[in-house]
């Protein structure tokens, strides 16, 4: 019987928009182990931040978040009162974002951003939190930590500002971090040792992390678990190897057939036609329908739930059939 | 093959084209609305004024001493001045000269200015160095001094007091201008531009100098306001127009007098002064925050 | 032997600061371009690759070298000769909508080159404007819409689309696709190699992105502060890189293939300073193969030279023969083990 450290079932946030309201996420559900590393990949308009915003309610207004259950380690979320509310975002869930240069703010140092963390939420006194500042910053692998505690943000490396952004992250020892597109902004060599700290952090504290991306490889490599997102929702979830090696979905499949590997060089790169959906005009059914190559007639007119196949999740009619009709996928 | 791409706004964060955006910005914003309603009311008042009032003649100057300063009654809505002149038709006639004075000197800064700044802010170098020396130049005249200067050399009245009030505005555009010239030099379209191999000139005129309208029409919304009143004061000390034409800082000058016993004289051109100037930095306000105005993420 | 597009020899741009020595954002380059190919140049922020491109096109001047295209030294040329030249270049940008005037429809965008250059107008320019709209594949609607109404990748077609209006013989592409979702980026990339083929074109290709660089490249060069470290056929260089750095950067890149083996290299700290480079090798402070070979004297004192690796490949490394026997291409355990499946 596993316990779960997040449930979130029927997540939705919807914008209002003169004439009504648009949902930017219609229903997502999925759970996360503790310690465990999900995925979730997307691209642009797939809804995917907003949901990693939602779970610390950051999601700014006029958006609104609303979800059957959004259960973090038995605490309903959505009816925390605001000093709990307060309590909860950083000490047990954190989240990091892509651009560290924007993230940290420019006229404090390092330390006494650091401090600010932790005098938020630890009972320590002064020069107990210099001594854990330091220890934050060692731990996130950054050298010299007490001389990086009196630089400023702008003094520092890109993946040195990642890193100080992941240690007050990590300050108020949260049991969940979100990340969102925490390495895009990186070079590849530095987003290497990023993940791999990520990876270090989640062997070493227990840390379950939600890792936002719209990069397949990077999930790939770092992710225990994955869930696709088109267009606010969920379409296929489950671990990394099932999902990514052998794709219920058909946005998956088209997605992974459309991604420059270098494997076929200089052919043509199997291409989804038509455009990414727009938030507020999707049309019946299956969101996915009018790109989809197997669409039939059911996709248009009923929108698929998630169901288990085939050792994960999908949100297709067709691949639904075809599990229920025994064949292997 | 490749997939046709078919056109259309199908997209997430869609803005659409400048003009009609801005308008449904500015639509929604209460202030700004305000500000271009009196704007409004005041332009109306001031080209319409002939149809808007049967006192025409004496807003134009025709004394009707029988009636000098009587206060504001059912025939003559704001009472009227020492010549018995009827004061709204002096103050719809009056709205001519500030309107008109306003335009003049707002357009003469921009049209020098703007230029000039963007040049100097484009180019850099001793172009930036020379252009920015003759601005500063230009910076140092006190307007009202120029003004008094420039009223010696030409008789008072409405073209020396806007020639005057130009010289001493034109600087603030240079150097709004060349602020944002600055910064779009470095930005990819302009850089876009440069790699084609489009002469400077033409990179001004058609990439820089319409990048920076935003700014600038704001500024020079502001500025319609602050004309009005440096004008009227211009005017209030005897150097812009002159009598009998109509004007709100002369009424106001010649209020003074029969302040006393005759508050209606000076209050009403005073207070038109202020209101026609808070409209346009209503607007003003509201176009710039109009041009601010984005749509908000729907979904990332 | 088909004559090169593009011929860089010693190519130099050095950066004054107020203080100290001056900065060399590139630091002598030796490129050839042979028509109708594409060389890519890779490498991490800093590596010069943007700057090389830049002084390519005629952006920056340089400070010294030579840039022979089409029979001239780009470098010293001024005014109308200078724009001449420029005619036969295209460029195409990272950030499709920045590259794009927000004021501008697309009709007057794509014929900004045409009338700067050629006599075309009126009908005549109108019909080269659609075509060169549907070489793209873009719809007529389009040419009627300002930039801030297009999507990602239709902007970049559009900026493709002026960058090929003049027929230019070079087209230098600065991470054309970084910008843009992955399902935009594969019809931008199959896009550019259609035009390719059809048009003959000769692509520099600037980009960090490994699978891009493989998948479009015919020639790759990797460059890390302001030299070129590699040089060799793009489908050999994933399997047979011979300097230190490539193979931590193929090892680096994240990748949903199954059948990668490279050993995971995770480099050490960032990227040096372009103010304070090491001494010696540039790339020692982070090289493994150096902290594996016992930390070599010759590696501190000696800069290696660009030279011949073997099997066609151009390398800067004093051991880049340890590299190819095999010391990077053992697959090796996952350093973090995961926890059971729940």
């Amino acid at each position: 019987m596993n316990d779960a450290l997040l449930e979130v079932d029927e997540l939705r946030v919807a914008f209002a928009h003169h004439g009504g309201a648009v949902e930017a996420v219609r229903g997502a559900s999925f759970r996360l182990g503790r310690g465990e590393i999900l995925g979730l990949v997307g691209e642009t308009g797939s809804g995917k931040t907003l949901t990693g915003l939602a779970l610390l309610r950051l999601v700014p207004p006029p958006g609104r978040v609303t979800a059957r259950r959004l259960v973090f380690d038995g605490l309903e979320l959505l009816s925390l009162a605001p000093a709990a509310l307060r309590a909860t975002r950083g000490a047990r869930i954190s989240m990091i974002f892509q651009d560290p240069a924007t993230s940290l703010n420019p006229v404090f140092t390092v330390g006494a951003q650091l401090d600010a963390v932790l005098a938020a939420h630890t009972r320590l006194g002064r020069r107990e939190r210099c001594v854990r500042a330091v220890e934050r910053l060692a731990e996130v692998g950054l050298p010299d930590p007490e001389r990086i505690l009196r630089l400023y943000p702008h003094q520092l490396s890109g993946g040195m500002q990642q890193r100080v952004m992941i240690a007050l992250a990590l300050a108020g020892d949260p049991e969940l971090l979100v990340a969102d597109e925490p390495t895009t902004a990186l070079d590849v060599t530095i987003q290497a040792q990023i993940l791999d700290l990520l990876r270090r952090l989640r062997a070493e504290r227990g840390l379950s992390i939600i890792l936002i991306s719209h990069h397949l490889g990077v999930v790939s490599q770092t992710c225990d678990r994955v869930a696709l997102m088109y267009a606010g929702s969920i379409v296929e979830e489950g671990p990394v190897s099932r999902v990514l090696g052998a794709p219920s979905h058909p946005y998956t499949r088209s997605l992974l057939g459309s991604i420059v590997t270098g494997q076929r060089r200089k052919q043509p790169l199997a291409v989804l036609p038509g455009f990414g959906p727009a938030p507020g005009s999707l049309p019946p059914g299956c969101a996915f329908a009018p790109r989809c190559p197997v669409a039939i007639e059911r996709c248009r007119i009923e929108t698929p739930r998630l169901v288990a196949v085939n050792g994960r999740s999908v949100a297709c009619w067709l691949a639904e059939t075809d599990a229920s009709n025994g064949s292997a996928q | 093959m490749i997939d046709p791409v078919v056109s259309g706004s199908a997209v997430v964060s869609a803005r659409r084209p400048p003009l009609p955006r801005l308008l449904r910005a500015l639509g929604r914003d209460r202030s700004g609305l305000l500000g271009l309603a009196i704007v409004g009311v005041a332009i109306i008042g001031a080209v319409g004024a002939g149809w808007l009032t049967p006192y025409a003649d004496q807003g134009l100057g025709a004394p009707n001493v029988i009636e000098k300063l009587r206060p504001p009654s059912a025939a003559h809505l704001l009472g009227t001045d020492e010549l018995g002149r009827d004061l709204l038709a002096r103050i719809l006639f009056g709205g001519r000269a500030s309107l008109a004075m306003a335009l003049a000197v707002v357009f003469m800064g921009v049209a020098i200015g703007v230029p000039t700044g963007a040049a100097a802010g484009y180019f850099g170098g001793w172009v930036d160095e020379l252009l920015m020396r003759v601005t500063d130049i230009f910076l140092a005249f006190p307007p009202l001094l120029l003004a008094i200067v420039v009223a010696t050399a030409l008789g008072p009245g409405f073209a020396s007091a806007t020639v005057a009030l130009g010289i001493t505005w034109w600087p603030w555009y240079a150097r709004l201008a060349r602020s944002q010239a600055a910064s779009l030099r470095d930005r990819p379209f302009v850089e876009a531009a440069r790699v084609i191999g489009v002469r400077a000139p033409t990179i001004l005129g058609r990439h820089v100098i319409p990048n920076l309208a935003g700014p600038i029409v704001v500024q020079a919304t502001l500025d319609l306001s602050a004309v009005i009143l440096v004008g009227s004061g211009l005017s209030f000390l005897g150097l812009g127009v002159q009598p009998p034409t109509p004007d709100w800082g002369t009424m106001v000058n010649a209020g003074r007098i029969y302040f006393l016993g005759f508050p209606w004289y000076a209050t009403f051109p005073g207070l038109t002064i202020v209101l026609v100037s808070v409209g346009f930095v209503l607007l003003g306000d509201g176009l710039r925050r109009a041009f601010e105005l984005r749509p908000s993420d729907l979904a990332r | 032997m088909t004559e090169p597009v593009l011929r860089v020899t010693g190519l130099v741009k050095e950066y004054r600061s107020g203080r100290g020595a001056p900065v060399r954002a590139v630091a002598g380059v030796d490129l050839t371009v042979v028509r109708a190919s594409t060389l890519a140049v890779v490498g991490e922020s800093g590596c010069g690759k943007t700057t090389l491109a830049r002084c390519v096109i005629g952006a920056v001047a340089p400070t010294a070298g030579r840039i022979e295209f089409a029979g001239r030294d780009l470098v010293g040329l001024r005014g109308a000769a200078l724009r001449a030249v420029r005619a036969r270049f295209g460029f195409v940008q990272q950030n499709p909508t920045a590259a794009l005037d927000p004021m501008l429809r697309v009709r007057e965008i794509v014929a900004e080159p045409l009338r700067t250059h050629s006599p075309l107008r009126g009908r005549a320019l109108e019909m080269r404007i659609r075509e060169l709209i549907d070489l793209v594949s873009l719809r007529p609607e389009v040419l009627e819409q300002r930039p801030p109404e297009l999507s990602g990748g239709q902007a970049q077609r559009v900026a493709i689309a002026r960058a090929i209006a003049l027929g230019p013989e070079l087209i230098v592409l600065d991470e054309p696709t970084s910008a843009l979702d992955l399902s935009v980026q594969a019809q931008i990339l199959n896009l550019l190699l259609d035009l390719q083929r059809r048009l003959s074109l000769t692509y520099v290709l600037i980009s960090h992105d490994l699978d891009v660089v493989e998948h479009l490249g015919d020639e790759v060069a990797v460059m890390y502060l302001g030299r070129i470290v590699e040089r060799a056929d793009a489908g050999a260089m994933r399997t047979e890189a011979r300097h230190p750095y490539t193979v931590a950067l193929f090892s680096a890149t994240p990748s949903v293939r199954a059948d990668t083996h490279l050993e995971r290299i995770v480099l050490r700290g960032d990227v040096p300073s372009p103010a304070r480079i090491p001494t010696g090798c540039p790339f020692r402070s982070r090289c493994w193969l150096w902290e594996r070979l016992g930390r070599p004297a010759v590696c501190a004192e000696r800069e290696p030279d660009l030279n011949e690796g073997g099997n066609g490949h151009l390398v800067a490394c004093h051991f880049a023969d340890r590299v190819a026997s095999g010391v990077a291409l053992s697959p090796a355990p996952d350093p973090e083990p995961r926890p059971p499946a729940q």
